[in-house]
């Protein structure tokens, strides 16, 4: 079994100190809930539990997830300037610590709010080696790695919508590689997680969100990896997020 | 790519051709990358590590005030005349304290193979590179075989710390940096082999117990340390000094011990320096401040 097979897997990647787990993953956890959101919000509770609680400071783990909320990639010198960022971008931020175990060490809950009643919550944890997983969306039980891209469909439950959906991404010829399920009740609000091998065209897009009894799409590119090149704050939009398209019905 | 190192090693002499050009040659095969924008990519990790280096040379603090300052320190030492182990020893120590002093305090590193590690390999490479005016090409083969012999550490045994301990990562560090010394200075890939395995045993067992878990104490001079056990068993290859315990069986060991030490030393700060009665206090201020007060904690104890 062979887990490392480039040489960028020894000799990389290129990242903001001190560790791989607590700050670079933290500012994928970050970017992904950006994504989520749409927008940069205009207040963020953060709740760290596990390990990065107790060391979130050292870490700069706080820091990193400020910055991936703001749009920084995990390579930008900026982290370290993260709170006056927040203020310059409006974004109120909040810091707690929860004693409440959970499943993994490096746990952390946002909770975002912007004006017009729109906000997302969202928990994420860091794997190791930057590597992250979004394992709950809005209450919704998920798996989001970010390393693809996908598309989040939040509609009724009932028969038929699935269906419907992959039937729009099928003509659109887009190769669905994980997909997963999640609802609240039983004919109750529910969420549809599609990881996919290519982007999501807009067409498709915007078929999807014609669908009745779905409430909102949202597309998600991939996260790089790794920046291509060396970070430069005039050029941070490149490193974060892919292309993203937001539909609300 | 699943070869052990002597496999690879075997290859490369019946073909007469280097380490470097072996692992570019596979990276190009198997990941269908162009043999351009691998060395453009290699080239861009090495101008972070440069960047980093300089950084930390002109000195920096660590967030939470545990580290920081040591890099200038050697470097006006270094500079003063007086060092005992010589330019390049020294030198090496300088830029591998400085990186790592960077990573502590939240600047752009590379990880090599890790960001808790990334200080000694380039502190090896830019003490040698001048000694040797090595070309900048030269130097990003170098950082090739040093991958490429981390991809098989990494596969065969590991190089995390809290899988393996810090074996696994100043180890492996120090192990491929040996290796990619050997060839820069005209070795066989026989003796990169031979450097690596020596630099390995001799930091076989080394745990991870970093103070507060912060990646500060002691990870910041191990690196420092862990370029003179780079260079030094590079030397000794160069000289013909083999290693009597063939490379594959050196890192099948260190994942053994690996998997053998107890969790407390792997990374998890329950055990070693971590759990020292100052290692203790720093952990307690941090966690209470936010900061940690070096002088008032006393670091004579270190």
């Amino acid at each position: 079994m062979s887990v490392y097979k480039s040489l960028f897997d020894i000799i990389g990647p290129v990242m903001v100190g001190p560790s791989s787990s607590h700050t670079a993953g933290a500012v994928r956890i970050g970017l992904v809930a950006r994504s989520i959101f749409g927008m940069t919000p205009e207040e963020v509770r953060i709740v760290l539990f596990g390990s990065f609680a107790h060391t979130y400071q050292g870490h700069g783990t706080d820091l990193a997830l400020i910055s991936g909320l703001l749009g920084l990639p995990t390579s930008s010198e900026k982290i370290r300037q993260a709170y006056d960022m927040a203020e310059e971008a409006n974004m109120k931020v909040t810091i707690e610590t929860s004693d409440e175990p959970t499943e993994h060490a490096n746990t952390v809950d946002l909770y975002l709010k912007s004006s017009g009643g729109h906000s997302l919550s969202l928990r994420g944890v860091s794997l190791g080696g930057g590597t992250i997983d979004i394992t709950r969306i809005d209450g919704f039980d998920i798996h989001l790695s970010g390393e693809n891209p996908a598309i989040l469909v939040f509609y009724k439950d009932q028969p038929g919508i699935i269906t419907q959906v992959t039937g729009v991404l099928s003509k659109a010829d887009i190769n669905i590689s994980n997909m997963e399920v999640s609802r609240t009740a039983k004919g109750e609000r529910a969420l549809m997680l599609l990881a996919t091998d290519g982007e999501i065209p807009p067409q498709a897009m915007e078929d999807i969100g014609r669908i009745s009894q779905i409430y909102q799409v949202i597309a998600l590119g991939a996260l790089n990896v790794e920046p291509d090149l060396i970070v430069d704050s005039e050029t941070k939009e490149e490193y974060s997020y892919g292309p993203q398209i937001t539909r609300d019905n | 790519m699943v070869h052990r190192l002597q496999e690879i090693i075997n290859l490369c002499e019946q073909e007469g051709i280097a380490l470097h050009e072996y692992f570019l040659r596979t990276e190009v095969e198997e990941l269908g990358q162009s043999e351009e924008d691998v060395l453009l990519h290699m080239e861009q990790n090495l101008s972070v590590m440069e960047r980093a280096a300089i950084q930390g040379i002109e000195g920096v603090k660590s967030r939470s005030g545990m580290t920081g300052g040591d890099a200038k320190l050697l470097a006006d030492y270094l500079h003063s005349g007086n060092a005992l182990s010589g330019s390049i020893y020294t030198r090496a120590m300088v830029y591998a304290t400085a990186v790592n002093e960077v990573n502590a305090a939240m600047g752009v590193i590379c990880a090599t193979p890790t960001a808790g590690s990334s200080g000694t390999l380039p502190g090896v490479l830019f003490a040698i590179r001048n000694h040797h005016k090595m070309t900048r090409r030269e130097q990003i083969n170098f950082l090739i075989t040093a991958a490429g012999c981390g991809i098989v550490i990494g596969n065969q045994a590991s190089i995390s710390g809290a899988e393996g301990g810090c074996q696994a990562e100043v180890g492996s560090a120090a192990a491929i940096s040996a290796a990619a010394t050997v060839e820069a200075c005209g070795g066989t890939p026989s003796q990169s082999g031979h450097a690596l395995a020596i630099a390995l045993k001799n930091l076989l067992g080394l745990s991870c117990d970093p103070v507060a878990g912060l990646v500060e104490v002691p990870c910041i001079k191990r690196n420092t340390a862990g370029v003179v056990i780079a260079i030094s068993s590079a030397e000794m290859s160069l000289a013909g000094v083999k290693s009597r315990i063939p490379v594959d069986e050196v890192i099948d060991a260190m994942g053994k011990i690996g998997r053998m030490m107890p969790v407390a030393l792997k990374e998890t700060a329950l055990g070693g320096l971590a759990q020292t009665e100052t290692g203790l206090k720093m952990a307690k201020q941090l966690e209470e401040s936010g900061y940690i007060d070096v002088e008032s904690i006393s670091v004579q104890k270190e």
